[in-house]
């Protein structure tokens, strides 16, 4: 297990290298620099000598590679640089948003959860019945639906239609706690939304194919009901292959919260990211995008760490190796 | 001794278990009757594909629905008929009155579970006996099938046990409530010879140990001989030949018996001589044929055969055959 370990770590490190290099070299391809984009604000900016001096403050005269070595150096160091926007500081910004977003990911793997486990578990139980079919075509329906649609009819919805939540904006849960969580159910939803149809899908196969396994007519033949054999006996071996997909839906609780938060107009990262693209804010889009990376890394890391806890046998591979 | 005076343990009438598949309907079981005395071997051989696992299965209700269905019949345990029961009484014998064990020790065991939670489920689920009395009877049972290193054991994965170990913690699984009856399809037929022979002989001592009867489903017809009081021998969903395991050897009478009976190897005979297995094809069962489903296979059908399915019939004391044709 161990050794399993080290080594999904150092594929994670190694992912995340090249991703940085993938990172900052994107951000210069955009066509423009951040200098000539502020000049079409700032009539100082014309002067070409300004522009060369501020080229050099912020490096952006050196070659491309350079730029790279030091930038790394940097952010590993925790100086992430300061916004070429507002001026402010990187890491801090990043920190002060944070958790908005991380409560926007809790809001939506909520919903996945709470929607598409027990959609997938009745769908499986009641397989091929009418009520099997309305799941089955809800989750497609769910799995299928792009976010600005959904987050747009939801916010003519409940927002105008029946004005029972905020149509937009965030407020922070120190200032009012009902109002924060009122202000996250449409955003986390629809962050959620697909995430919810996928687990629906994958739970009904995964458990139709548990259930129709040896081992559990061995249970039914022990004497076990159908509850005890549900919970006992399937639902650890069904959970191992949906497992697997918490990192594929977690990619799109992330590239969610870039819309969403900005659709929704919430102060997050995500909002902080978008924001950034359209002002060519260098420092900010590489930070966004590593730290991006860097989550769901993390995600796929734990879900391999999960994925060893639910099957013996996988733990005992990595016993073998060590 | 069996006492065959005595009210039978179990009484199957006219059981009848069909699969409705968009091929057609396939009578898997198609109108078996038998009696079980308690403490009774009962062999039930055939071809794979008879109807042997599902005739098995049914007397516990573990038909897959849909597609399967017993359409039909009794199967009186102790004088309930226990196709009459709601579901949760049907749960209070599974397990605790009759027990199985399964053909496929490698898949019959969940991957996910420990032995000792899968050994104890029985007990802690009928007997609402405690979690350490639990552990402490699993580990009897665990050493009383002789699985080396029982306490050690308790907390193995199957994965970690070769397939014959696994049938040990399968027989132990099935002991655990002291059952009235065991039903055995095909226990070893997935082992190697040598643990074929030492998990029978495990079996038959703890069912007298114990005074369990017994239904072992096998096709291997010398496994019978050895085991079992009398035998049923199945063709096509039905039962062709019933008798003593003696009476079977000594004079078989339908000539799928024969058939069958020519076809096991036996020492005193050349290797290459004694493999005759019977003609043609196993039975398609979308598509029996009319009359005597064995007619096509038979060396020694007449006319009627192909048109009239014969019924069992009495032909001396404890035999019984369906068949037109006096073989003898
Ligand atoms: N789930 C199923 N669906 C359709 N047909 C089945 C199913 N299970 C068994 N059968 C049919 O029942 C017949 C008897 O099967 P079985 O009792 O398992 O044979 P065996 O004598 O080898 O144990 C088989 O020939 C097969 O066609
Ligand atoms: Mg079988």
């Amino acid at each position: 297990m161990k050794s399993f370990i080290i080594n999904r770590i150092a594929y994670a490190l190694l992912i995340l290298f090249f991703v940085t290099i993938l990172v900052f070299s994107l951000a210069r391809l955009l066509p423009g620099d951040p200098i000539q984009a502020a000049a079409m604000f700032n009539a100082d900016l014309s002067n070409q000598e300004i522009v060369s001096e501020l080229r050099a403050r912020y490096g952006l005269d050196k070659p491309i590679y350079i730029q790279y070595v030091i930038w790394l150096k940097d952010f590993i160091q925790g100086d992430w640089g300061t916004s070429l926007g507002s001026g402010e500081d990187v890491l801090e910004m990043f920190f002060r948003r944070l958790p908005i977003t991380l409560e926007l990911f809790a809001g939506s793997v909520f919903w996945s959860l709470i929607i598409g486990l027990p959609l997938g578990v009745i769908s499986a139980v009641k397989r091929n019945s009418w009520l099997d079919a309305i799941l089955t075509t809800t989750s497609i329906f769910g799995v299928s639906i792009p976010v600005f649609w959904e987050g747009i009819i939801l916010i003519y919805l409940f927002a105008v239609i029946f004005p029972i939540l905020p149509p937009s904006g965030y407020v922070p849960f120190a200032e009012s706690p009902i109002d924060n969580i009122l202000s996250v159910i449409l955003p986390t939803f629809v962050m959620g939304t697909h995430g919810a149809g996928l687990f629906a899908r994958y739970v009904r196969s995964s458990l139709l194919e548990v259930l129709g396994q040896d081992y559990i007519r061995t249970a039914r033949a022990k004497g076990l009901r159908e509850k005890s054999i549900l919970l006992v006996h399937a639902a650890k071996p069904a959970m191992i292959p949906v497992v697997t997909i918490i990192g594929l839906a977690w990619g799109y609780v992330v590239s969610g919260s870039f819309l969403v938060e900005y659709m929704f107009a919430i102060p997050g990262l995500g909002r902080m990211g978008v924001d950034a693209v359209f002002a060519r804010d260098f420092p900010v889009i590489q930070a966004t995008l590593v730290m991006v990376t860097v989550n769901i890394l993390l995600v796929n890391l734990a879900v391999d760490l999960l994925y060893g806890y639910l099957d013996p046998r996988v733990r005992v591979r990595g016993n073998l190796g060590q | 001794m069996i006492d065959r005076t005595m009210t039978p343990l179990l009484e199957v009438r006219n059981l009848q278990t069909h699969f409705f598949t968009d091929q057609g309907i396939i009578r898997a079981v198609n109108g078996i009757s038998y009696d079980l005395h308690e403490g009774e071997t009962l062999g039930i051989v055939g071809e794979s594909g008879c109807g042997k696992s599902i005739s098995a299965f049914s007397i516990l209700r573990l038909i897959p629905n849909p597609p399967g269905k017993i359409v039909n019949g009794e199967v009186i345990f102790e004088g309930t008929d226990l196709l009459q029961l709601s579901d949760r009484e049907m749960c209070a014998v599974r397990g605790n009155k009759i027990a199985m064990i399964f053909q496929e020790p490698m898949t019959s065991l969940n991957p996910v579970l420990t032995i000792g939670h899968q050994v104890m489920e029985p007990m802690v689920l009928h007997q609402k006996i405690g979690k350490k009395q639990a552990i402490q009877e699993s580990i009897q049972l665990l050493s009383k099938v002789q699985l080396s290193e029982p306490e050690a054991r308790m907390n193995s994965f199957p994965h970690q046990l070769s397939g014959g170990m696994r049938q040990r913690v399968m027989i132990a699984m099935g002991m655990s409530c002291k059952p009235k009856l065991i039903i055995a399809d095909e226990p070893t037929t997935a082992l190697d010879v040598t643990i074929q022979a030492q998990l029978l002989e495990l079996m038959k001592g703890l069912t007298r140990d114990i005074g369990t009867a017994l239904i072992l489903i096998t096709h291997n017809l010398g496994i019978v001989a050895r085991y079992a009081d009398r035998v049923l021998v199945m063709y096509a969903g039905r039962i062709v030949e019933k008798a003593t395991a003696k009476k079977l050897y000594s004079s078989p009478s339908h000539p799928y018996t024969i058939g069958l009976l020519a076809s096991v190897p036996r020492l005193d005979q050349d290797l290459k001589k004694s493999l005759s297995p019977i003609e043609g094809q196993p039975p398609d069962l979308l598509n029996l044929p009319k009359g005597c489903a064995f007619h096509p296979r038979c060396r020694y059908r007449i006319p009627k055969c192909f048109t009239q399915s014969p019924e069992l019939e009495q032909i001396s004391d404890n035999h019984e055959k369906a068949c037109w044709v006096d073989v003898h």
